[in-house]
């Protein structure tokens, strides 16, 4: 198991970024041990068959918890870390949680100039060069070699939740059934814990979430519906898509 | 002696809490015509322009050279879910027949992953990457044969789109193998 993560540093020392990376990427290991479903002896594991009570949760576990159920509860239901068999998924959260933990350790190892992207989630600070922000591609959700808009951003996150797999792993969690209203939801918000929480969210609620997402800390949203069009929200421009 | 201004890209691989896994299994399989291509075709049309950032991650991580094929052999019948590396044959990787001397393939370090061993090929020219190409790819959950094919070329998409003038990066749904970056890393280190 693994997920990519890639990290551009203009203008920085390798050295003090590199040790910077071996901190941040600590903590998506630690997010990693603590958040597996796939480990039995997993905190969220453990916690998940009753073994742990609640004021045995560690610090990080009530959080995740506590982020999921304002999701929950801002959606109307339709974000779950419940999957429709009952069992707890904190994926949909830990996600963007882990990776904006791991940006926050490079703001404060002093870094204002990068961009991370960690799986498909990405975190941008300051320009990569002067004048203009860091360009982040937003893939097409029908071909994995294409690109179909450019945002850009200064210092915010960029994530995207998508149903590119054949397996579904998105549901309504109103109803328990597979999310189909949008194949692809793109949310550009401040931090990337929001960002991957409302994407996942659009994603759940279908077409009525794009515009939904801006009233709840999205700056911009890209969804792509099963036919192919592309309907936007916020700041994204026209101009934007190649 | 200042150390010289670093920009560049650090690939990494790790892993993160509960995200992956079922996703991961999902790009697990091959498609078997993705891992026809022979590893020392040089590429042409490339450009040659100079590098804007992938490049040599520099990571000190010299890659092993322990067994990088240039076969190509990969058998994707499914068959072979031993998970070790089929028509390794230790050779020396070697660049292949480059038409032009910045032209250069790079045949990247067999890694295992828990579906099976991946592979690639990695062609430079100059310090930019051209072309990927997977000689070997992960063949035991047949369920996600069909995924996979997307899967490589997403990856491949995603390493090419970050050298790309215009776009510094790419954000997808996207759950990636262990072994597909390792394999890459070990091709941009080689290069040095």
């Amino acid at each position: 198991m693994g997920i990519p993560m890639s990290l551009d540093v203009p203008g920085a020392r390798r050295a003090p970024a590199w040790a910077l990376v071996t901190d941040a990427f600590e903590v998506l290991h630690a997010a990693n041990r603590r958040f597996s479903r796939f480990d039995p002896s997993s905190e969220v594991s453990r916690y998940g068959r009753g073994e742990i009570a609640p004021g045995e949760m560690s610090d990080d576990l009530r959080e995740v918890l506590a982020v999921a159920e304002r999701a929950s509860a801002d959606s109307g239901g339709a974000f779950s870390v419940r999957r429709p068999d009952g069992s707890l998924d904190t994926d949909g959260v830990v996600k963007g949680w882990a990776a904006q933990r791991a940006v926050d350790v490079l703001r404060a190892g002093g870094l204002t100039r990068f961009c991370l992207n960690a799986g498909g989630d990405v975190a941008a600070a300051g320009e990569p060069e002067p004048g203009r922000g860091w360009n982040v591609g937003v893939r097409d959700p029908a071909d994995g070699r294409r690109v179909l808009a450019v945002l850009e951003v200064r210092d915010g996150a960029v994530a995207t939740s998508g149903l590119y797999e054949r397996g579904n792993h998105v549901w309504d969690g109103r109803t328990g059934e597979p999310a189909s209203g949008l194949v692809s939801a793109t949310v550009v918000a401040a931090d990337l814990m929001t960002a991957d929480v409302l994407a996942t969210t659009v994603l759940a609620l279908g077409p009525e979430g794009v515009d939904w997402a801006r009233d709840h800390g999205a700056a911009a949203v890209v969804a792509v519906l099963p036919d192919g069009r592309v309907t936007t929200a916020g700041t994204a421009r026209e101009d934007a898509f190649v | 002696m200042a150390a010289r201004p670093w920009r560049g890209t650090l690939l990494y691989v790790g892993a993160v809490a509960a995200m992956a896994a079922a996703g991961i299994a999902k790009f697990a399989g091959v498609a078997p015509e993705v891992a026809a291509a022979p590893a020392a075709e040089a590429t042409t049309g490339s450009s040659g322009t100079e590098s804007s950032g992938t490049g040599s991650s520099g990571t000190g991580s010299s890659g092993t050279g322990s067994s990088s094929a240039a076969a190509g052999s990969a058998d994707s019948s499914g068959s072979s879910d031993s998970g070790t590396t089929d028509g390794a044959a230790g050779t020396d990787t070697g660049g292949g027949a480059s038409s032009s001397s910045d032209d250069v393939t790079i045949v990247g370090d067999v890694e295992q992953t828990r579906y099976g061993p991946i592979q690639l090929s990695v062609t430079f020219s100059g310090d930019t990457i051209t072309d990927i190409t997977a000689l070997q790819t992960p063949s035991r959950e047949r369920e996600s044969e069909r995924i996979n094919q997307q899967a490589v070329p997403v990856l491949t998409q995603e390493a090419l789109a970050a050298q790309s003038a215009k776009i510094d990066t790419v954000s997808g749904a996207t759950y990636t193998s262990q072994g597909y970056l390792e394999s890459l890393q070990s091709a941009i280190d080689q290069r040095g």
